[in-house]
C-alpha cells in the first residue's frame, strides 16, 4: 500500500480552484482519491460545508433514485409515475411469469394447428388471464405483503388497476397467438370476451373467497361448460362450432361483464381487507 | 390519561372452530401500550383487527373517530397509521430503499423528491443508511425487521402498530429501538405486541395482558409486577415444590408461588407477574 499523500495545498486547490489544476494532475489526484482516505479527508476538510451540503442535496435524489424496470416505463405512459411503480410491482407483469404465459400460449396454438381445430385454444385462452389475476392480488403477492394492504392507496382502485393491466398484458399475447391459429376468422378471437368474463367473475368471486380459490372455482366452473356443451353439442365438429363460442355465447359473456363489475363495485370494501383470505 | 385515540368493545374474531377474540375491551391514548400473551392468545388479531387489515366478527372499533368497517373510515385511519405485521413479506428483487419507497407511494407520497427524502429520513433512524441500497435478500434478519420498522415510520404516523418489533434485533438494536420508539410516543399512540417482558417493563407505560382471546389483565407494568408480590423467593437450592423455578446468573435459584423453607423473599419482576398470570396460579386478575 503506497504511502505517498498529495500535498495539502494541492488538495485544497483542487476543492476550491479547480481551473488552476492541469488537467494531467486532477485526473492523477482524482485516482489516487478514489484509493487514499486521508486525501479524501483532506479534501472534504477544504471544502466549505454548505457548498457540500447543497452539492450533494443537488445529485442525491438522483443517486437514490431506485431502479425503473421495462414495466414501470411502460406503464409510465398510462400511469402517473408513482401509480406505474405499484401497478408494476403485480407478479403477474414480471418477466419470468410472462415468459411462462409466451410458453403456455404457444403450447396451445400448436395443440391447435396439430388438430387443425381452433377447440385447444379456444377452451384454454380465457384461463391464462385468469391465472395472472390469481396471483396478482391479495396480500401474499404483494411486494409489500400484509404491511401494504394497511395503507391508503389498498382498495379495490389498486386491485382493479392490477387487473385492469394484467388483462392488457394477457389479451395482447393471446392476440398474438391468434394470429397463428389455423384458418383465421372471426371464431378464432371468440375467446377475448370469455377471458375478461371469467376475470372478472374471479375477482368477484374473490370478495366472498379467498383470490386463489375463487379463481380455480372460475376455472373449474369455465372448464365444465366447455366440456358440458362439447358433450351435449354432439353434432358440431368441435367445440369452436358450438353454443359456446357462438353469437350467443358471446352476448352471454357480453352480459355477464357489467354483473361482475356491479359486484365487485357493491362489495369493494371486501378488496381492501384479508377478509376471506 | 389523554382523551384514546382507539377504542375497542366487545370484539370477537373466529377462524373456523377457533376463537381467536371472546370478546376483547381496549382503549390506548398516546404513549406505548404493550399487548402480552402466549401464542395464540389474539394479540397478533388483535393488532390486524386495529390495522384495519382485518374486520371483526362483533364488536365495536373507533380509531381517530373512525369506523374502520365503513370506505371513508378506512381511508382517514390508514392516513395516519403505521403497521409493522409480525411476518412482512418483502419482494426480494427490492433493496431497502426501493422496499421503503415502494410502501411510501402506498402511503400516497406523490411528490418523488419529498417522499426519496423521506425515505432516507425513516432508514436512518434504524440505522440502515449504509445498506439502503444492498438487496433485501442480502441482508441480516435483523436488518430485515428494521427495514419494515422504518416502513411503519413513514411519514411519522399518530398511530403505530407493531408485531413483535424486536423479534430478531440484537441488544444493541433492541436499545436503539427503545430509544427510537420513547421519541415516537411522545406524540404518537403506540401498539406493541411482544414476548420481551424486559421490553414492557422499559418501554410501556401500560401493558395489557391477551390469554385465550380475552384481556386478563390491564394495568401499568408496575402493577403487572405487583401481582407476584409475596410470591417471589431465592434459595440456594431448588425446591420441587415451587410452582416455577430457575437458576439465576449468580447461581441462586429463583423460585414463584409457595415460598421454599429457608428462603429470601425477593422484588417481583413484570415477567414474575406475567408467568404468574399466564400460569393462572392462584393469583387475583386486574383489568
Amino acid at each position: 500500500m503506497s504511502t505517498w499523500h498529495a500535498a495539502p495545498e494541492l488538495l485544497a486547490r483542487y476543492a476550491t480552484e479547480p481551473e488552476l489544476v492541469d488537467n494531467a494532475t486532477a485526473s492523477s489526484l482524482e485516482a489516487h482519491l478514489l484509493a487514499c482516505e486521508q486525501c479524501r479527508r483532506g479534501v472534504a476538510d477544504a471544502v466549505e460545508p454548505a457548498w457540500m451540503v447543497a452539492s450533494w442535496d443537488a445529485i442525491v435524489d438522483d443517486v437514490d433514485r431506485p431502479r425503473t424496470t421495462m414495466a414501470e416505463r411502460f406503464l409510465g405512459w398510462f400511469f402517473p409515475g408513482d401509480v406505474a411503480r405499484v401497478v408494476a410491482a403485480t407478479p403477474a407483469l414480471r418477466l419470468s411469469w410472462l415468459a411462462a404465459v409466451v410458453a403456455v400460449i404457444a403450447a396451445a396454438v400448436v395443440a391447435s394447428r396439430t388438430a387443425d381445430d381452433l377447440t385447444p385454444f379456444l377452451a384454454f385462452a380465457p384461463l391464462v388471464p385468469l391465472a395472472g389475476v390469481a396471483v396478482s392480488f391479495g396480500p401474499a403477492p404483494d411486494p409489500a405483503g400484509e404491511a401494504a394492504l394497511a395503507t391508503p392507496m389498498h382498495g379495490a382502485g389498486l386491485v382493479l388497476r392490477r387487473t385492469v393491466v394484467v388483462l392488457a398484458t394477457s389479451l395482447v399475447v393471446l392476440l398474438a397467438g391468434t394470429v397463428a391459429l389455423p384458418g383465421l376468422e372471426w371464431r378464432a378471437v371468440g375467446w377475448v370476451l370469455p377471458a375478461i368474463g371469467l376475470s372478472l367473475v374471479a375477482l368477484a368471486l374473490s370478495t366472498w373467497l379467498p383470490p386463489l380459490t375463487a379463481s380455480v372455482t372460475a376455472a373449474i366452473g369455465w372448464e365444465t361448460v366447455v366440456v358440458g356443451t362439447g358433450l351435449i353439442d354432439r353434432v358440431s365438429s368441435g367445440i369452436a362450432e358450438g353454443p359456446l363460442f357462438s353469437l350467443a355465447g358471446q352476448l352471454v359473456w357480453a352480459l355477464l361483464i357489467p354483473l361482475a363489475l356491479a359486484v365487485v363495485g357493491m362489495r369493494q370494501l371486501r378488496l381492501a381487507t384479508t377478509e376471506a383470505r | 390519561m389523554s382523551k384514546p385515540i382507539l377504542s375497542i368493545g366487545g370484539v370477537t374474531k373466529r377462524f373456523g372452530s377457533t376463537v381467536a377474540l371472546a370478546g376483547v375491551d381496549l382503549t390506548a391514548a398516546p404513549g406505548v401500550t404493550g399487548l402480552l400473551g402466549p401464542n395464540g392468545a389474539g394479540k397478533t388479531t388483535l393488532l390486524r383487527i386495529v390495522a384495519t387489515v382485518l374486520a371483526p366478527d362483533s364488536g365495536t372499533v373507533e380509531v381517530f373517530g373512525h369506523d374502520p368497517g365503513t370506505a371513508d373510515g378506512r381511508l382517514g385511519i390508514r392516513r395516519r397509521l403505521g403497521y409493522l405485521p409480525q411476518e412482512p413479506g418483502y419482494h426480494r428483487g427490492f433493496s431497502a430503499f426501493d422496499f421503503v419507497d415502494y410502501v411510501a407511494i402506498l402511503k400516497e407520497w406523490a411528490n418523488r423528491r419529498a417522499r426519496h427524502d423521506e425515505v432516507r429520513r425513516v432508514l436512518s433512524l434504524v440505522g440502515l443508511e449504509s445498506v439502503m441500497h444492498r438487496k433485501i435478500r442480502q441482508l441480516s434478519g435483523g436488518m430485515r425487521r428494521r427495514v419494515g420498522i422504518a416502513q411503519s415510520l413513514l411519514g411519522s404516523p399518530d398511530l403505530l402498530v407493531l408485531d413483535e418489533p424486536t423479534a430478531g434485533l440484537d441488544p444493541e438494536q433492541r436499545l436503539r429501538f427503545r430509544e427510537l420508539l420513547s421519541e415516537q410516543a411522545e406524540r404518537a399512540t403506540v401498539l406493541l405486541s411482544t414476548h420481551q417482558t424486559d421490553d414492557v417493563a422499559a418501554l410501556c407505560q401500560r401493558v395489557v395482558v391477551l390469554l385465550g382471546g380475552l384481556v386478563r389483565f390491564d394495568g401499568t407494568p408496575r402493577e403487572l409486577a405487583g401481582l407476584a408480590d409475596g410470591r417471589v423467593w431465592i434459595a440456594g437450592e431448588r425446591d420441587h415444590t415451587a410452582d416455577l423455578a430457575w437458576v439465576t446468573a449468580e447461581g441462586r435459584v429463583r423460585h414463584v408461588g409457595h415460598p421454599p423453607s429457608g428462603a429470601e423473599l425477593a422484588a417481583p419482576t413484570v415477567e414474575d407477574g406475567y408467568l404468574l398470570l399466564a400460569g393462572r396460579l392462584d393469583v387475583v386478575t386486574v383489568a
